[in-house]
């Protein structure tokens, strides 16, 4: 058995920037299993709206029990998550999917913007668990403003707190350098530092596509996580697809199952 | 009591199965469901060629139900056979086998390699899908053509034919009449109601391929109603289907007249409702004191 889908307990639901939302849930099968890169997929109890909801798994401590998802209020879904208490039960399925390769690399590359986020900070623990070498992350967001505060940097201490300090990009230059994570990444980084590193990336579509350009110009091993409407969320409905590389033609495959994560080489950015 | 039933000579243990494209060849849903507990599993449609499908987004949510156009992608009859029907006969559970083409000759082609091949208990022929641009519900929303294309498989197979019809059509009696007359052992209905969803942000359509497929709760009283009016105009026995959700909605269907009620949205919300819905009908047998399911059928003709 490699996925359940488990009565979890809302241990935590905290606003924590703008319009993001920090949820922890008891659910230790999926504690236990996640790797990162991996996502989970929320069950909202509304007849209304029936699709389950998929987030990257942000954290998993085998200790406590506990998953923890960063999630954006986008739509109604998000909006009814994050009217959620402490202790209300919520059907939540995982861990689904092929997450990232961690292993044969002592040069990493952290790329994330926005709600695409989440997931990353999942791998940095693990890989600097690991000890797996030297990780340099790099963060986008839209802003860090909101009401005021300068409070949108959401996760980014979570980095730090890791020991690994994110090089931040704001696209309204609110904090850090004016523009994306990709063009960041390119200000700061010395090519020649790059010998055998691998990049890791999720976020935007455009963002994904500038990092995918990137990691061929420098001839990086690259691995993104991209997004596709669910439906099952099992592999079962063919509903998740993306258009990938398939010996000189190409085929559609599953976000769900064949991913989130695919190599770079291999998605078209076409469609 | 008993919640058997057999139609077209085959046996089901219960009147519950799974609706084709919902539940993967089975494999997906193992992680969740006995399949030896489900009557039996409708796989999703095959053609003789792979298809690619259409392109993405393809599946969207709508009140109480979702859109889908995903186009029929599927590896093909020889994936299919090599691969995904060896794995589900290990289970006790009827399989059948769900075919879609662009021509008759297709559907045809279709029917004989999975006839040959064995391992099939029934085959349905999609002359529904509203998600492709030739064949699929061309074929069915028109009578003659229905009975063309059930003719055809017919002449190639000697495994019970479903005919499965969709609700796109002013009277789907006729269709149902034009399959049977042309030897559809069954009738399954419904297929998908054609729709769309546009996005008041982009101010786009949603789906990739513009329209698509509704399913789920939402189009439950269009599918009782269809499944009552073709209960009462063909003696074939009826696979009924459309948002069935839990026990209650099945017995629903059975009282509207079918002999087995498949669930298709539905895994998608609860992996497990399928055994759920099993469960339910049972208990609902005791309490009613119905010994077989031909009875709760008996109780609206
Ligand atoms: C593998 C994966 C991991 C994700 N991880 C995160 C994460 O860690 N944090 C986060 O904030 N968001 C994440 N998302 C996006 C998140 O799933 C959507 O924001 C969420 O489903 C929106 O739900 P809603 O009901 O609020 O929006 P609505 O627009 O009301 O939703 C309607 C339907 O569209 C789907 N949908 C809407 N936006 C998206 C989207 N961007 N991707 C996929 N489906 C969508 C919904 O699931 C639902 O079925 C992830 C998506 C995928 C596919
Ligand atoms: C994602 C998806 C894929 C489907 N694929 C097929 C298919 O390949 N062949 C077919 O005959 N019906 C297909 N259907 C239709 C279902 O089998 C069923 O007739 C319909 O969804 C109504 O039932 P429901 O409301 O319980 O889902 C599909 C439905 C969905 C939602
Ligand atoms: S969501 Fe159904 S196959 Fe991916």
């Amino acid at each position: 058995m490699d996925k359940k889908r488990i009565k979890a307990i809302i241990t935590v639901n905290a606003h924590m920037a703008a319009n993001m939302f920090d949820m922890r849930l008891s659910a230790p099968f999926i504690a236990e299993t996640a790797v990162a890169g991996q996502f989970v997929t929320v069950y909202l109890n509304d007849g209304a709206r029936l699709l389950p909801r998929p987030f990257g798994v942000c954290g998993a401590d085998r200790r406590t029990g506990e998953i923890r998802i960063v999630y954006g209020v986008v739509g109604e879904g998000t909006r009814v998550l994050s009217r959620m208490r402490e202790d209300d039960e919520i059907f939540v399925m995982g861990p689904i999917g092929v997450g990232f390769p961690t292993e044969g690399r002592e040069r990493h590359i952290i790329i994330g913007g926005g709600a695409g986020i989440p997931p990353l900070l999942f791998l940095c623990q693990r890989l600097a668990k690991a000890n797996a070498g030297n990780i340099d992350v790099f963060l986008g967001y839209r802003t860090v403003l909101t009401d005021g505060h300068r409070n949108g940097a959401f996760l980014a201490n979570d980095f730090s707190e890791i020991g690994v300090v994110p090089k931040i990009a704001t696209d309204d230059g609110s904090l850090g350098f004016k523009g994306d994570a990709p063009s960041l990444f390119v200000k700061e980084i010395e090519p020649a530092s790059l010998r055998n590193a691998r990049v890791y990336a999720c976020g935007p579509n455009g963002m994904l596509k500038a990092v995918a350009r990137l990691a061929r110009k420098f001839d990086l091993d690259c691995f993104i996580s991209v997004e596709e409407r669910m439906a099952c969320g099992l592999g079962a409905c063919v509903g998740c697809v993306v258009k990938v590389k398939d010996k000189g033609e190409w085929t559609y495959k599953k976000v769900c199952s064949n991913g989130p994560v695919f190599s770079a080489e291999e998605v078209f950015f076409d469609e | 009591m008993n919640s058997g039933v057999a139609i077209a000579g085959v046996w089901f243990k219960n009147p519950v199965i799974t609706a084709s494209g919902t539940f993967g060849h089975g494999e997906e849903y193992a992680d969740f469901v006995d399949l030896n507990k489900l009557g039996g599993v409708t796989v999703k449609g095959v053609s003789t060629e792979p298809w690619k499908g259409n392109k993405p987004p393809r599946v969207v949510e709508t009140y109480g139900g979702m859109l889908n156009a995903v186009g029929l992608q599927n590896p093909g009859v020889k994936a299919f056979l090599q691969k995904d029907l060896p794995y589900l006969r290990r289970f006790d559970t009827n399989v059948i086998v769900n075919i879609c083409g662009h021509t008759v000759d297709e559907y045809a082609a279709a029917a004989r390699m999975i006839s040959e091949a064995g391992g099939a208990d029934m085959l349905e022929v999609n002359i529904s899908c509203p998600n492709i641009q030739d064949g699929g519900m061309a074929f069915g929303s028109d009578p003659a053509a229905a009975a063309r294309v059930i003719k055809a498989v017919r002449e190639t197979t000697r495994l019970p034919v479903i005919a499965k019809l969709s609700p796109n059509v002013t009277d789907i009696t006729e269709i149902a009449k034009a399959a049977e007359s042309e030897g559809a052992d069954c009738i399954s209905l419904i297929n998908t109601v054609l729709g769309m969803k546009i996005d008041v942000k982009t101010k786009k359509p949603v789906l990739g391929n513009v329209f698509g497929g509704l399913s789920g709760p939402a189009i439950k009283p269009i599918a009782v109603r269809m499944v009552w009016q073709t209960a009462r105009a063909v003696s074939a026995p009826i696979i009924g289907m459309g948002g069935v959700s839990d026990a209650e909605d099945a017995i629903e269907f059975l009282l509207a007249g079918a002999s087995l009620v498949a669930v298709g949205s539905a895994n998608f919300f609860n992996p497990t409702v399928t055994v759920e819905i099993i469960e339910g009908i049972e208990k609902y047998m005791l309490e009613n004191g119905f010994s077989n399911v031909a009875e709760i059928r008996a109780q609206t003709v």
